[in-house]
């Protein structure tokens, strides 16, 4: 910037505009953190194990109660220990591998759309700093700004998301079974 | 005489003194405004050159290979986790009860690889859901990056504008002469107009008292003697005017 003085205090006029600019950018940036460190590492990791651990709770009721349907009904048809028993349970299990990694998928979505959240918020916030928010408004309305996310954030966490993953597995597989058990040659 | 020429050439001096001191002035605003321009646009550029530092940064990260690396560490990182959720939850609840009783081997054996296949398939699955969720996960990092810099770019561009602002009142500034050069310039010229028809008065004046003077008869040199006046021509008799640049002759 020009330092002659021969701008009518111009000069220091812009100055202080700077000054002012990287005090609300610099506020801002220290209650969000950087990208590599974000303040709000631990609150993302939270909202991420929380999402993931509401959802795994709904994958192993749903596995439960299609396993155990589908027990009882290879009992009931006397499939028990034979091949319909094996490709059941590999079906099972591949659609709780599903579920389970779907239930990881939705945390880590949660907690990079917290993240994402936040960071919108930061870069709105320094969009309005360089427009001259004074850095005591831009301190307050980051924090209104994280606690606003925070709350939107919570409300991933009150109810699991994922489908039904069995579907009617257990009834669908097994009666093609028994429509196989009862055909002469055994075959489908 | 040589008192009358004096005045008007100290006029003459001051006046050409006056005139050089308001050109020297005028001419140290112009080169001082020139220095101004030049430092100014120099700013204009390291402006310049900051924000192409900042997007040339940005876009080294947009190269092929550099994408790729990200997506495969991000891909890797994520099928790891959820590989890892799936393990967990094998860890913490038990597998479907084996039936009782007498089982062929037939059965163990196609129940083991039924088992073995699922671990493959879980690998296989966690990739994919690796690749799909890092492929977003990377796009959304990048268009916040791509937010970063663009904020980065308006700040300087905010400051570039600023400073140029500032500059050009400064240039407007230093292009004015100094008054206080002006002034004392213009009061020589005055001064110096004022000797300069001083002297040209007074040489007038010292012009007709000259004259005068030449018109008067006065102490013959030695050598000389005063012509008669109005003596008439030897040859035609007739008697000149009388003419006071001969009055006296060898």
């Amino acid at each position: 910037m020009s330092g002659g003085g021969g701008d009518g205090g111009a000069g220091q006029m812009e100055a202080d505009r700077r000054r002012r600019v990287d005090q609300a950018v610099g506020r801002i940036n220290d209650i969000f953190g950087s990208k590599d460190h974000p303040a709000h590492q631990g609150l993302y990791d939270e909202q991420q194990k929380a999402v993931t651990d509401l959802n795994t709770r709904e994958v192993n009721r749903q596995f439960e109660q299609a396993e155990r349907a589908n027990r009882f009904g290879l009992a009931r048809s006397g499939l028990m220990g034979g091949s319909a028993d094996v490709d059941s349970q590999a079906e099972l299990s591949r659609r709780t591998n599903e579920g389970l990694m779907k239930a990881a998928g939705l945390g880590q979505q949660a907690a990079a759309d917290l993240r994402g959240a936040d960071e919108r918020t930061r870069q709105n916030l320094i969009s309005m700093a360089q427009s001259g928010l004074e850095s005591g408004q831009a301190a307050q309305m980051a924090l209104a700004g994280l606690d606003l996310n925070a709350k939107n954030a919570a409300a991933q966490r009150t109810s699991a998301t994922l489908d039904n993953l069995f579907g009617n597995l257990g009834w669908a597989y097994l009666a093609r079974q028994q429509q196989a058990g009862q055909r002469p040659w055994g075959y489908y | 005489m040589f008192v009358l020429d004096d005045i008007a050439l100290i006029g003459l001096i001051a006046s050409l003194s006056g005139a050089a001191m308001q050109m020297h002035a005028q001419t140290q605003a112009h080169a001082r405004q020139q220095r101004a321009i030049q430092e100014a646009m120099q700013r204009q550029r390291q402006f310049q050159q900051q924000a192409e530092q900042a997007v040339r940064g940005r876009t080294e990260d947009f190269t092929p290979e550099a994408r790729e690396a990200r997506q495969a560490e991000q891909t890797k990182q994520m099928q790891d986790t959820l590989l890892k959720h799936v393990q967990t939850y094998r860890d913490e609840h038990e597998a479907a009860p084996t039936p009782g009783g007498h089982l062929s081997q037939d059965y163990l054996k196609a129940r083991a690889q039924s088992q073995a296949n699922q671990e493959k398939s879980a690998q296989a699955l966690a990739h994919l859901l690796g690749q799909t969720g890092a492929a977003s996960q990377l796009r959304q990092q990048e268009g916040f990056d791509l937010d970063n810099t663009g904020q980065t770019v308006d700040r300087i561009g905010n400051n570039a504008q600023g400073t140029q602002q500032v500059d050009n009142l400064a240039i407007q500034r230093v292009g004015i002469p100094s008054p206080w050069k002006m002034l004392a310039g213009q009061v020589l010229q005055g001064v110096g107009s004022f000797g300069m028809g001083r002297g040209a008065g007074l040489a007038l004046n010292g012009l007709t008292t000259l004259m005068q003077i030449a018109s008067r008869p006065s102490a013959p040199q030695p050598g000389w003697r005063l012509k008669a006046p109005n003596t008439p021509h030897p040859f035609n008799g007739l008697t000149p005017p009388a003419n006071p640049h001969t009055l006296w002759s060898r």
